[in-house]
């Protein structure tokens, strides 16, 4: 057994490194740190050893021109085939219409976002009611804006869609999921986001809690 | 350790190159192809295994070729992509089964007597899984070395390294292998 202070000194030198001063007077004295400097050297000679012998094996003669044959045989890529030429379109055009809805979206004191998944109104509802979208907590548009650098809470809506924007934009999800999105199927609509201009907070009251105690007692 | 983008992008064809890129292409298959398989076969340790990822990396390698046409750099960038298909093809191997495969490679076993064989196919693999080990680079370095017989300037070429970095890592190998294979000799002290 090699004394400990010296073992990782012997690794060094077995792996190829110069012995200092001390470690050559050391082991002048030592014989376990000279058994152990040995055993360390014959471990890698083992391991030269079998490197060699595992890549002294050789490619058969035919390898190259299996390797001609195979580069020959493989189909080549034509014009518009490419794969990722299809997402790259999508995410262009997902691009274009998100700018386009940002951009058109007056300013407002308030930047917060909702996602409208509900069906359009019926013809008697207020159109600025109808358009606050996603508010089941009441809360999206009414707790004013965050401070900055703080990330919105996961349960928050995080798109903001006009009323009966939903379908057009599922549909237009849909596509660039199936990478058929192309130039083609997207219409332009010149048209502000008008309802977004008119989204007002709604109040929610509170829930009334009913003991599930009190319930019972005066069902039965 | 970077691929080419195109190897990241996994077309799924290759394309078409003029007579002139072709004709070095050629050139470079010729030149590199030992190099390729012996990569190969420091990972998987098997002759068909080997050649089958070396043609894929040359798959590789033609649809890249633009890119890579100077012949160091596509050497170098051979290197890594074989090592890496290498490593891939073996993980994938391991994960459906565990192989033998110092049994399978090696045709020379039945010189001795049976208790030798069962010694020497021991001791590959103990070798064998202490190359292994080693983390990456390492390893890299170390197979390296053995197919450019020493000549570090030459690897540093292939891993586009200095020459002091190779040499320090060479170093860290070797000095990884020797701790991890030395129970190997006090267990067995006549070889």
């Amino acid at each position: 057994m090699a004394c400990d202070r010296n073992s990782d000194a012997l690794s060094d030198v077995a792996a190829g490194a110069a012995a200092s001063t001390d470690l050559l007077a050391h082991l002048a004295a030592c014989e376990a740190c000279r058994t152990e400097l040995a055993v360390l050297r014959q471990a890698l000679a083992v391991a030269d050893e079998e490197m060699t012998r595992l890549l002294a094996v050789e490619p058969r003669p035919e390898v190259d021109a299996r390797i001609r044959s195979a580069v020959a045989a493989s189909e080549p890529v034509r014009p518009g085939r490419a794969g990722w030429l299809g997402p790259a379109l999508a995410a262009a055009a997902l691009l274009v219409v998100a700018l386009a809805v940002i951009l058109t979206r007056p300013p407002s004191p308030e930047p917060t976002v909702a996602v409208d998944t509900r069906p359009p109104p019926p013809p008697h509802t207020p159109a600025g009611e109808s358009a606050l979208a996603g508010a089941a907590s009441g809360s999206a548009l009414s707790q004013g804006p965050r401070p900055a650098g703080r990330p919105a809470a996961p349960a928050e809506p995080e798109v903001l869609v006009p009323t009966g924007g939903t379908e057009a934009l599922l549909r237009l999800v849909t596509l660039v999921h199936r990478e058929r999105l192309t130039p083609a199927v997207l219409g332009a609509v010149d048209r502000p986001a008008a309802d977004l201009a008119e989204l007002r907070p709604i109040d929610i009251k509170p829930l009334e809690i009913v003991p599930l105690g009190a319930a019972e007692s005066s069902g039965t | 350790m970077v691929l080419d983008g195109a190897i990241a992008a996994g077309w799924a064809g290759t394309v078409s190159l003029n007579p002139a890129l072709e004709r070095e292409f050629e050139a470079r298959l010729s030149d590199s192809s030992r190099l390729a398989f012996k990569v190969a076969l420091s990972v998987l340790r098997r002759r068909e295994d080997a050649e089958d990822v070396a043609q894929e990396a040359f798959l590789r390698a033609h649809r890249s070729f633009g890119a890579i046409r100077d012949r160091e750099r596509f050497r170098a960038w051979l290197v890594r992509t074989t090592f890496r298909l290498a490593l891939d093809r073996i993980r994938g191997e391991r994960r459906r089964s565990r192989r033998e495969d110092a049994v399978a490679m090696d045709a020379r076993l039945g010189e001795g007597t049976v208790e030798d064989d069962v010694a020497r196919v021991e001791l590959r693999a103990r070798v064998a899984e202490a190359v292994a080990g080693l983390p990456e680079k390492l390893r890299l370095v170390t197979v390296l070395v053995a197919i450019e017989e020493q000549d570090l300037g030459s690897v540093a070429r292939l891993l586009e390294l200095p020459e002091g970095t190779v040499k320090s890592r060479l170093h860290r190998a070797r000095k990884e292998l020797a701790e991890k294979l030395r129970w190997l000799v006090i267990e067995t002290p006549t070889r």
